[in-house]
This record gives C-alpha cells, sequence and structure tokens, in this order.
C-alpha cells in the first residue's frame, strides 16, 4: 500500500475545485435547514440507519453486509458534508484537523488520521462496514432513539435494537418517498440518501408503489451529487457488488 | 506489499481487522477443490468416458493436462496480479487481447458453465437410483430425483445458502479417501494377475482419439482457475495464491490419474470400455464393493450421491454470480445484477440460471433421451470443450499482456512459461476440435459434431461483436468491460 503523502494532498487540495460538497444549487424551502447543518454536520448515518431497517421490529430491510457497507458510506458521508475529509480518485485525504463534535463522527475521523497509511476509499468502506452497524445504532441509543432488545430465545444472544419511538423511525422514509415521487429539488442529505438507497438496493422497497420513472429519476441523482460524494457512492456500489461475489460460509 | 500480518497486528487496527480471515494456502485449496468435487469426476466422467469413447489414455491424459495447465498457471498467476477481476478469463481476454474479446469471452463462459451445471442433473438420477432402491426399494424416473435436486439448488441458491465451507471439506476428505482406498484396492486385484501398465503409456496420446482424451481431462481440472479469486483475501498474495493453484492441479493431477489407471487394471485394458457401457457409473462401486464389501460400496455410494449435489449448487452458484457481475458491469441486462433485499443474493441471475435447468430436465424428460451419456457426459464434455478454448485464449491474452507490459516478472513467467503453454493448449483445441466424433461417441456425420464448436464460435462472435457495439453507443460501458462487480461500476450510466 501506499503511503500517504502529505505534499500530494495540498497538491490535490489546490486542484481539485470541486471537493466543496456544498456546490447543490439550493431551493428557499431548505435555506434554514442548510444554515443549521454547516454548524452541526447531517447525521447521515442516522437517517441511513432507520431507512434501512423496519420502523417498529427493528429488523434489517437489508442483508447485513450491505446495511454495514451503506451506513460506513453515510458516516464517511458525513465527514465529507463536515467538510473534514475528501475523496479524490479513490482515496480519503484528510481536509480539516479539528475534531468532530459528535463522538462517533470523532472516532471515525480519529481513525482515519490515526492510520494514514491507508487512504483507500473501498479499504476504509471495508474496514468501517463490520462495525457501522453497532456503532450507529448506539449513537441512537445514546440518543434515546433505540433501545436494546435481547432476543427471547434461549443460546441466540442476538440483540436488535427497536426505535422508541415510530414516527420519528418511519420520519425519513417518508420524506424520502414523497420528496422522490413528488421530484423536488432534493438537499444534500436527502440527495445522498437517495443515492445510497440505490446504490444499497434499498430504493427498490423505498419506492415499491412508485411509478418506474421515479426510481430511474432516483437512479440518475448520483450525476447531480458532488465528486467526492459521487465517487463515494460509486465505491459503495461496488462494495455491495463485491460483498455477493465474495460471500462465503 | 507483502508484510507479516502478526507484525501489523499489534500496531494496526485496520491491517488486523481486514487480516483476520485471510486465507493461507489449505484454505484456498480446500475452497477449489471443494467445487471440483472428485468423486463426480472418478465415478461420472471417467467411466462414461471409457464406455463413450472406447479408448483407455484417460490416465495418461490426466497426467499430460495436468503438466500443461500447471504450465499455463505460471502467467495466468504472474497476471491475476494486475487484473482487478481475477478469476474469470473474461477479464484476462479484455485485459491482454482487448475488451471486446472479453465479451466474447464471457458469453463462451456463460454457454461453457451452463453446459456443465444442467449436465450434472443428468447423473444425479444415475447416482441416486442404486441408494433408493436398497433402502426403500424405490424405482423413480431419473427425472423425479433430477427435479428434486433441481428444486434444492434453486431454493439454496435463492436463500444464498452455500454449502458450509467446513462440510464441503469433510465431503471432499471422505472423497478422497475413497478413491484412495477404492483405487489401491483395484491395483491389489489386478485382472488376470498382473498389474498393466497400458493406460499410463503416452503411447496412448499420439493414436486417433488422443483430443478427446485430453477434452475429458481438462473437464476434471474444471475450477482450478478459481484460486486467483482470493488473491485480496489471502495472507500472501503471490506466494499463497500461486502455491495453491500449483498444488491443487497436482493434488487433482494425481488422484485422476491414479483412479482412472487403477479402474483399468482391475478390469482389465481390454474390457474396461465394454464394461464400462454396460455397468455405466457403477463400475467403481461395483469393483469396491467385489474388493471390499458391501459396506465400502454403500459408502461410495452415498459420496457420490453428496459430490453431485455439492457440485450443483457450486457450479450453479458460480455461474449466478458471474452473470450477476457481468449484470452489474452493464455487458448483460442490468437486472442480472440485482440481489435480493433480505438475503443479499444475486437473485436474479440464481432464477434465470434455475430456469435454464429445469428447461433442460423437462426437454430431456419429455423427450425421453438418456439422461447419463445425452445431458451428464454430452454436457459435461460440451461445457469441458468450452472451458478448454477459454484457457487457450487466455494463455494468448497472457502473453500478449506481458509483451505489452513486461516489467515486474521474470523471463520464465511473462516470457518462456506462457508461450510453451499457447503452442501446447493450441495443439491440444486442434486434437479436441477433430475428435469431437470420438468424444461424443456418434458417428462422423453426426450433427453435434459442428453444433457443439459451432455453437460457441457463434457465442464469440455473438460477443466480441456486441462489445465492438458497446464501445460506439456505451462507450462507458465499455471502458470498464473486464472489472467484474469489484470495480467501481458504470452504475449511474447504465441506470441499473
Amino acid at each position: 500500500m501506499d503511503h500517504f503523502a502529505p505534499r500530494r494532498v495540498r497538491a490535490d487540495l489546490r486542484i481539485e475545485p470541486r471537493i466543496e460538497p456544498r456546490t447543490e444549487p439550493r431551493t428557499d424551502l431548505h435555506a434554514e435547514q442548510t444554515a443549521k447543518e454547516s454548524a452541526v454536520p447531517p447525521a447521515l448515518a442516522d437517517d441511513f440507519f432507520r431507512l434501512a431497517h423496519d420502523d417498529t421490529t427493528g429488523k434489517p430491510l437489508l442483508h447485513p453486509r450491505a446495511v454495514g457497507i451503506g451506513l460506513a458510506s453515510a458516516l464517511l458521508g458525513e465527514l465529507v458534508c463536515g467538510r473534514r475529509i475528501g475523496i479524490h480518485a479513490g482515496r480519503v485525504y484528510l481536509h480539516d484537523h479539528t475534531p468532530p463534535e459528535d463522538a462517533l463522527a470523532h472516532a471515525t475521523f480519529a481513525q482515519l488520521s490515526a492510520q494514514r497509511q491507508y487512504d483507500g476509499v473501498r479499504t476504509w468502506l471495508g474496514f468501517l462496514s463490520r462495525t457501522a452497524s453497532e456503532d450507529v445504532a448506539a449513537r441512537l441509543w445514546r440518543a434515546g432513539h433505540l433501545r436494546p432488545v435481547t432476543s427471547r430465545w434461549p443460546l441466540r444472544h442476538a440483540v436488535t435494537y427497536v426505535p422508541t419511538d415510530t414516527l420519528v423511525a418511519v420520519r425519513p422514509a417518508i420524506r424520502l418517498t414523497g420528496r422522490l415521487t413528488r421530484r423536488e429539488r432534493l438537499d444534500l442529505v436527502d440527495a445522498f440518501l437517495a443515492c445510497l438507497c440505490a446504490a444499497t438496493g434499498l430504493d427498490r422497497r423505498l419506492l415499491r408503489d412508485a411509478p418506474p420513472p421515479v426510481r430511474e429519476h432516483t437512479a440518475g441523482l448520483v450525476h447531480g451529487a458532488p465528486a467526492p460524494l459521487r465517487e463515494l457512492l460509486t465505491h459503495t456500489v461496488a462494495a455491495v457488488g463485491d460483498a455477493v461475489l465474495a460471500y462465503r460460509t | 506489499m507483502p508484510r507479516s500480518v502478526s507484525a501489523l497486528r499489534i500496531s494496526n487496527p485496520v491491517a488486523s481487522t481486514l487480516a483476520a480471515n485471510r486465507l493461507g494456502v489449505p484454505a484456498v485449496i480446500f475452497f477449489v477443490l471443494s467445487a471440483a468435487t472428485p468423486l463426480t469426476v472418478v465415478a461420472g466422467v471417467v467411466t462414461t468416458g471409457y464406455g463413450t469413447t472406447g479408448l483407455i489414455g484417460m490416465a495418461a491424459a490426466f497426467a499430460l493436462v495436468g503438466v500443461l495447465l500447471a504450465t499455463f498457471s505460471v502467467g495466468y498467476v504472474a497476471m491475476a496480479r494486475r487484473v482487478g477481476n481475477a478469476g474469470a478469463f473474461y477479464s484476462y481476454l479484455a485485459r491482454g487481447l482487448g475488451r471486446p474479446w472479453g465479451v466474447g469471452g464471457a458469453w463462451v463462459a456463460l454457454l461453457a458453465y451452463n453446459a456443465l451445471q444442467t449436465g450434472l442433473y443428468g447423473a444425479i438420477g444415475a447416482a441416486a437410483t442404486p441408494l433408493l432402491d436398497q433402502w426403500a426399494g424405490l424405482h423413480p424416473p431419473w427425472w423425479a430425483v433430477a427435479g428434486i435436486a433441481w428444486a434444492l439448488t434453486a431454493v439454496l441458491g435463492l436463500l444464498r445458502v452455500d454449502v458450509n465451507g467446513t462440510v464441503l471439506a469433510v465431503l471432499l476428505l471422505a472423497e478422497v479417501a475413497v478413491i484412495t482406498v477404492f483405487s489401491i484396492a483395484d491395483l491389489l486385484h489386478p485382472a488376470g494377475g498382473r498389474v498393466s501398465l497400458l493406460a499410463l503409456s503416452p503411447g496412448n496420446l499420439v493414436g486417433p482419439g488422443a483430443g478427446a482424451m485430453l477434452i475429458l481431462a481438462v473437464l476434471g481440472f474444471v475450477g482450478f482457475e478459481s484460486a486467483v479469486v482470493f488473491s485480496e483475501e489471502s495472507k500472501n498474495p503471490r506466494r499463497t495464491i500461486a502455491l495453491a493453484t500449483y498444488l491443487s492441479v497436482g493434488l487433482v493431477a494425481a488422484l485422476y490419474t491414479l483412479a482412472a489407471w487403477a479402474m483399468t487394471v482391475a478390469v482389465g485394458p481390454d474390457r474396461i470400455a465394454a464394461v464400462s457401457r454396460e455397468q455405466g457409473t457403477e463400475v467403481i462401486f461395483n469393483l469396491a464393493g467385489a474388493h471390499l464389501g458391501s459396506l465400502a460400496r454403500d459408502i461410495g455410494h452415498v459420496l457420490f450421491v453428496t459430490s453431485l449435489l455439492a457440485a450443483m449448487i457450486a457450479f450453479h452458484n458460480t455461474t449466478s454470480r458471474y452473470m450477476f457481475a457481468l449484470g452489474r458491469e452493464g455487458v448483460l441486462p442490468g437486472r442480472l445484477g440485482r440481489t435480493a433485499l433480505s438475503t443479499g443474493s444475486p437473485s436474479a441471475a440464481s432464477m434465470v440460471q434455475s430456469g435454464i435447468g429445469l428447461t433442460v430436465i423437462t426437454i430431456y424428460a419429455v423427450a425421453g433421451w438418456d439422461p447419463l451419456v445425452r445431458l451428464f457426459y454430452w454436457g459435461g464434455t460440451a461445457g469441458g470443450l468450452g472451458v478448454l478454448f477459454l484457457i487457450a485464449s487466455t494463455a494468448l491474452a497472457v502473453v500478449v499482456f506481458f509483451t505489452r507490459h513486461p516489467s515486474g516478472e521474470h523471463l520464465w513467467r511473462r516470457r518462456i512459461a506462457p508461450l510453451l503453454a499457447v503452442v501446447a493448449l493450441v495443439v491440444v483445441v486442434v486434437l479436441a476440435v477433430g475428435n469431437i466424433p470420438t468424444l461424443l461417441g456418434v458417428p462422423g456425420g453426426h450433427p453435434l459434431t459442428w453444433a457443439v464448436p459451432t455453437g460457441y464460435l457463434i457465442a464469440a462472435a455473438g460477443g466480441t461483436a456486441w462489445g465492438c457495439l458497446l464501445r460506439t453507443t456505451r462507450p462507458e460501458v465499455y471502458r470498464r468491460i473486464g472489472l467484474g462487480a469489484k470495480a467501481a461500476t458504470c452504475w449511474a450510466e447504465t441506470g441499473r
């Protein structure tokens, strides 16, 4: 593996004008939200967690590997939106060394900066995907949105995280489905979430009642994403495909 | 660059997590050989081959093809390190000869793997009947048994239940043990009281019908190419994968040579063809019953059935993942690249695969064709021929690739071994195509003798043309041909 070269990072920063994620044109509708977001990076992984799990039982709606990769991608997406990292040519670059406020984002960022010899997006997606489900569930649990329920079956110590409030848990799905079906212009958070759903295959469930053009529209949203997020999403699709092929028991 | 995993683990959580289930040489060999299911080859292919071709040189052919494939593997393993989607022949063709040829190769591979997979349904009836008769007194038609096996394969494929690695490893070891013990027993009871070395004589491979023997031998080795799939998951990609590939080829060659030879010794080289024609897949088990008692024969029967089932499931999964990767890449319809939401199985590709299997079983059942010779043996040998075409063109791709990118490998790996492999494989292909009537056991003018190679030719030409078409119509898809599902995909362009 190539070692992380600080000099090259700076050069890349200079020649990469689109590294700024907030180039997406926005409607006035979201102006207020945008102002809030720039102060506190959006909890993309929380919303993806809610989208990928049943709102009452907490059971995953996707294969656990796909959930893990999607959540890993969302965690990296949070850092991109928070302007801590950039992604270019398959590599993760550190932009800003100020640690993020959120504990999980902080931990992820600390791992990225401590292990700079690994800068491949795929490496990090693979690494983070192994613990992402637990980590994001713990964040939602700390915030009071989930409660752990141990399986009733003896000898099965599986813990499911069940939403404390179904109405809160279902909100991202309703919001996203509504906006996509009405073809509203999406803000960065929702556009990224919609693309992430398409990347993991969750769109087929989310938009199962929507007419086919809506799905095509959703699949095409990735073109409009800022370069670093577009690249992150492309690697996410590839990682999900790879997980199918490399699967073994 | 290769570094000691244990040294990294102390200091580095990323490396240790990613290295946690890294595979060593034995693990890779198990993955490769467990899909090879040796008893299917020895009890099914070898006996039917003796019966259909009437030739005795199969033992010598296994040894020769083993040497040939080991030579081929030198360049193949070396190039695997530079190919994104290692393990699939078409990605080598795409990188070495050009992307349109890669698509052609992919279509040929799909045809060949489908022939191999559906062929297996033809043998399960013959394998299970002795057991069903003995245990329950049942004599179901072959298609009923094949239908049950088909349903099992289809359901497991959709549920993404691969046969567990440990189960496969235990089955593999049991099969190897049974074949070895049976063969030694055969050698201790030679026909006429004298161990004949006739079947091992290289002279068998210069006469007429040599090409047929060679295809049958190649068929036995199918799957050896998959070790490189684990490049990224191995402890030391350079050493682990190369060693695992050579050892797999060597083990398979030794085992099959021994088994094929021992059978001729026990029956007598002059009688093996007649006896095989009469007893079919039962030859090896009847010999074992005579030499070792009925318990040994029953164990062999049970393992033959499990071996076939494991082969079916393994080939089903391989083929459907192949389709999935091509769909994901945009070379086949994007729908094939879909996964089932909850299980993550390549469901669309798996269902297409099952559909093909059911169609073939139904056609054979309705037409009343012989499942063992016409489905299992013809399907297997036709698939083996396709794989031989792929290996030969991959060998050529390796040579071309290292001519363009010579750095990083020494002369033996990048030039001498690949060139030797190409020359030898071209000779084998010429012999094989010339011997198709002998191989299939049909008279010279039979439609099958030209239908099989023409089928592959059409697939290759169609795929190549499709590849050329993609270059102009969908350059984004074209650019990524051969990269497989793991490369950053053309997802956005195809809309999946």
